[in-house]
């Protein structure tokens, strides 16, 4: 996120205009050609509504450029093509993953009926899905009208506890998701990846027998591993290194109209409003980096009685490290605004190689940032000589990766630096000053007592 | 000398003590001249002077080293200089020290303890 970093304030300007997001509001919406657009108009208005710029293409026009001339050409890329088998060249799986090296964040909605070429991009990200054509069934929880892979989904039980960044409080205790014949995938060891949403205890992976009116023994005698709760997640996301967000949704049906704001009944003859609305909309702000954004306002350090950032430490001096931080977040009139940012798990690492000393950063209201939450850390420089790092790492679930490397020296004492008089040796000192003063008194008498006694000394001479 | 040679109890060998003590602090005090005097006082301070800072640089610290050896060598050396001076100038002194005028016995005092003090005072950094 370098380069949006450093757009950061012409892209704010922006966000002024229009968009909420805290990047940019041009979306891309790559559909394939059996997935009707209109089938799906309540999501594409909601996105509208919050000021997105929409651009409808199919994989393989030619004109759907992610990038030109080496800028990003959308801001964020809606990729519904599951069963896509060809992509023109610049829709491609490659240049989709160099598009999201420079920031393209992405939303996947997939179905049962991947293709392998989008197995195999989706791979890249170590997400690994069931077998073709096989769906999250569920024989308990589904609208008793319809077949058991339209699976109720209580967020309750199928959205695991988070601080509520990506899926907010509300949705998460909300009426059901309905996950109508999706797939199912596992995420792998990227510690990237985060679960948002995964299958509930009773569903089970098959072939749905009423909608494809056949049998289907195979699906049993299937070697596919068999997943259930929540280690069948259904969707998830990953946010890169540079807070690039990518979501994968495991059914486009989720966005559907049928479920959009609409009511559906359940086994016990109730009817409830779906959560598919609040659920979608609170992820894909996350993914489009409307919520859940923090940036660096501004980092420094300085020595005590000082101001200004210095090259050179002296060891054993007062160091204090100063972090601003923001969170994004809309205004209520729509615009995208930076506002304050409160945790109290902060950390500061001042290292050299290791990390010589690690410290809270807490919170200094004594301070008003004109924008975010000041963060200070006080702290004497080690006694090692060296160059060393202030680092910051503060990587959360939900909200941007903060990280902040800032490069000083500590140096020993100079020449001139050093006490001129040691307390402990001033009776040394002493020692020697008495002896230099004694022997000149010593001299003074000496020769005052010589003149008086110069009789006696003559006589003795006689003598 | 008007001690006994056999004392009979304690407070008579005391008392003989007592007064040998006193027959030696007026003779020393009759006989000596008055610069040897002066220069057994100073003697004497320089004597406390080195125990007081050696007993500092064992019981206390000795860092730094360099104040230390300032400090306790100027008073060695002035010692060592002014027990010279002493044997040279000291009554008796003729059988050895016959032609070394008083005079030229203190210029050297002088000259070599001055080089003493400049070195010291390097020494304490």
């Amino acid at each position: 996120m370098r380069t949006s970093f450093f757009l950061a304030p012409f892209l704010s300007l922006l966000g002024l205009i229009s968009a909420r997001s805290s990047t940019g509001d041009k979306v891309l919406v790559v559909l394939e050609p059996s997935v009707q657009k209109d089938d799906y108009s309540k999501f594409w208005k909601s996105l509208k509504d919050r000021g997105f710029e929409l651009t409808f293409k199919e994989p393989k026009d030619k004109d759907a450029e992610l990038v030109k001339y080496g800028e990003l050409n959308y801001d964020h890329l809606i990729m519904y093509a599951p069963g896509a088998k060809s992509f023109s060249p610049s829709l491609s799986p490659k240049s989709i993953l160099n598009a999201q090296f420079s920031g393209l964040n992405t939303l996947y909605f997939l179905s049962p009926d991947l293709t392998e070429s989008n197995r195999e991009l989706l791979r890249e990200y170590d997400i690994e899905f069931i077998e073709p054509s096989l769906t999250l069934l569920d024989a308990f929880n589904h609208p008793p009208e319809s077949s058991i892979s339209t699976v109720l989904l209580p967020p309750t039980s199928s959205i695991p506890d988070s601080n509520g960044e990506i899926i907010s409080a509300s949705t998460s205790s909300g009426g059901p998701i309905v996950y109508s014949s999706g797939t199912v995938h596992t995420t792998g060891q990227n510690p990237f990846l985060v679960d948002i949403l995964h299958a509930t205890k009773s569903s089970y992976i098959g072939k749905d027998k009423a909608s494809k009116g056949e049998d289907n023994d195979n699906a049993s005698k299937s070697k596919e591993p068999i997943l259930n709760g929540k280690k069948a997640t259904l969707v998830s996301a990953l946010q890169s290194r540079d807070n690039v967000r990518i979501g994968f949704v495991g059914t486009g049906q989720l966005i559907k109209d049928d479920w959009w704001g609409t009511e559906v009944a359940t086994k016990e003859g109730k009817s409830i409003k779906t959560g598919n609305a609040d659920f979608i909309s609170d992820f894909s702000k996350w993914i489009f980096q409307e919520t859940g954004v923090v940036k660096i306002i501004d980092s420094t350090h300085y020595r005590k009685g000082e101001t200004e950032p210095r090259e050179l430490y002296t060891k054993k001096d007062e160091i204090t490290y100063s972090l601003t931080l923001a969170k994004h977040y809309t205004t209520s009139n729509g615009t995208s605004a930076w506002g304050p940012f409160e945790v109290d798990d902060l950390q500061l690492d001042f290292t050299m190689l290791d990390p010589h000393v690690r410290t809270a950063l807490t919170q200094d209201k004594s301070t008003s940032a004109e924008i975010g939450t000041n963060y200070k850390a006080k702290f004497i420089a080690p006694d090692r000589h060296g160059v060393f790092k202030f680092v910051v790492g503060y990587w959360r679930t939900g909200w941007s990766y903060i990280q902040s490397s800032t490069t000083a020296s500590v140096v020993p004492l100079r020449h001139d630096e050093y006490p001129r008089f040691i307390t402990g040796a001033w009776p040394y000192y002493i020692g020697a000053c008495s002896t230099s003063v004694t022997f000149l008194i010593f001299c003074a008498l000496w020769v005052s007592l010589g003149e008086t006694d110069k009789d006696r000394k003559g006589k003795k001479k006689a003598e | 000398m008007s001690v006994k040679q056999t004392p009979s109890n304690p407070t008579q060998s005391s008392d003989a003590l007592q007064s040998s003590f006193q027959t030696l602090l007026e003779n020393y005090q009759t006989t000596i001249p008055a610069r040897v005097k002066l220069i057994d006082s100073f003697l004497l301070f320089i004597f406390l002077s080195g125990v007081l800072q050696f007993a500092y640089r064992v019981l206390v610290t000795s860092y730094p080293f360099y104040a230390f050896a300032g400090g306790f060598g100027s008073t060695v050396g002035q010692f060592v200089l002014l027990a010279g001076l002493r044997a040279q100038v000291a009554p008796g002194r003729d059988g050895e020290f016959k032609e070394v005028s008083q005079e030229r016995a203190f210029a050297d005092f002088c000259a070599a303890s001055v080089i003493l003090h400049l070195f010291a005072f390097n020494f304490l950094g």
